[in-house]
């Protein structure tokens, strides 16, 4: 299809203009580069793309759409991080124990990603030394990010978790199920409504 | 040479050594540029190396000694990690957020670390490819210490999370407290001695 192609350099466009904001000195002939080895996939809403027991061998670049990542534990669904455009994703706790993964990662809706293999990034990693660079710089914020995640649960309180996730996600409301947000701030919804109320 | 660390060049020699293992194509001409910048630090039994509340930018590698990476919730301490020699540990929440620590880090025997600015990390990773390569080795490493022990904590009983903790730290058993092994496998005292008793 005609349309597809100029649609995949619309997309790869995005995706050096989302990697620069992550990595400002990104070389951008060797973006250039890794933007061109990228494929495109289309992930319909409420298809999970990436299971739980699998094991990783992509990253995904999130260029239209937004993603879930989840777990079940005692049947019941967690939801541990939620991700929209610019977001980088992969299964990461495969990609760096090795281990399988235990989330799921989950199109909330209809979503536009660009895909490059595990083997083409380390490809380019040795290749290029602001490629890597740009492999640490994401990998320290994903970091980042779960610790964060991971003390707002220890320290904070249900209300301040609120006021955190409107602060940092307000748009996310409109686009995004009350039951969703309710699991990923380890509330019921009765009390994520009451909280809205408060506001 | 400081006074009082005339082992410092051995120490030096066992954190490249380390640190080539995490990076595995490291030069090392590079290498020794670089832990030369780590200095000798000496922390007495029970003294606090870095306190929560505090920010720091600071990267630790143990020479000599263990130290206990501990959070305090509702006035109880809860040990997340055991740091032996021949590792690293840094305030990474810190460092990666910017924001105030909330763990401790408490030298459970006498202690030698060698320290180092993570910026002046950061500037050899600038410099040289292979300093960025085992830079995002050691990101991801410790991301996925992280994360396993996040696993660990979701989704294995008391039991697996005690064999665990034997198979990797056998030693330890010997030298740290059992109140604090037992807090960081999340259980009872009593507990801790009944499976003891059983294995």
């Amino acid at each position: 299809m005609k349309e597809a192609i100029s649609d995949i350099q619309k997309y790869r466009n995005q995706l050096k203009e989302n990697l620069l904001q992550i990595c400002p000195n990104l070389n951008l002939e060797e973006l250039e580069e890794l933007a061109q080895k990228t494929t495109l996939m289309k992930i319909a809403k409420k298809e999970i793309f990436i299971k739980t027991e699998s094991y990783s061998d992509k990253i995904y670049f999130i260029i239209k759409g937004m993603v879930r990542v989840f777990y079940e534990k005692e049947n019941k669904e967690i939801t541990s991080v939620l991700l929209v455009e610019g977001g980088v994703l992969a299964g990461s706790y495969s990609y760096i124990t090795g281990d399988k993964n235990f989330c799921n990662y989950q199109a909330l809706e209809d979503t536009t990603v660009l895909w490059l293999s595990n083997n083409e990034l380390e490809i380019l990693y040795k290749k290029y030394h602001s490629i890597e660079r740009l492999g640490r710089v994401i990998i320290e914020k994903y970091y980042a990010s779960f610790m964060k995640k991971s003390y707002d649960v220890l320290f904070l309180s249900a209300e301040e978790r609120y006021n955190t996730f409107v602060i940092n996600h307000r748009e996310l409301f409109n686009r995004i199920s009350l039951k969703y947000i309710a699991s990923y701030l380890g509330i019921s919804q009765e009390t994520l409504s009451r909280l809205r109320a408060k506001q | 040479m400081k006074k009082g660390f005339k082992d410092i060049e051995i120490y030096r020699e066992r954190l490249s050594h380390y640190l080539s293992s995490i990076g595995q194509k490291t030069d090392p001409d590079e290498m020794k540029e670089l832990v030369n910048h780590f200095m000798p630090y000496k922390f007495s039994k029970k003294e606090m190396i870095l306190s929560a509340g505090q920010h720091s930018n600071t990267a630790y590698f143990v020479a000599e000694g263990l130290v206990r990476i501990y959070y305090v919730k509702e006035g109880k301490e809860i040990t997340n990690w055991f740091i032996k020699e021949n590792m690293v540990f840094a305030p990474t929440y810190s460092i990666l957020t910017g924001e105030a620590n909330y763990s401790n880090y408490e030298a459970i025997e006498d202690t030698i670390v060698l320290q180092i600015q993570y910026a002046v990390m950061e500037s050899f990773y600038a410099k040289y490819h292979n300093m960025e390569h085992m830079g995002r080795k050691l990101i991801e490493a410790y991301y996925g210490i992280f994360m396993k022990k996040t696993f660990d904590v979701l989704f294995l009983s008391a039991e697996e999370r005690y064999s665990l903790f034997i198979r990797d730290n056998e030693d330890l058993l010997n030298r740290v407290p059992l109140r604090y092994i037992a807090s960081y496998l999340g259980i009872t005292q009593e507990t801790l001695s009944r499976m003891r008793a059983k294995y």
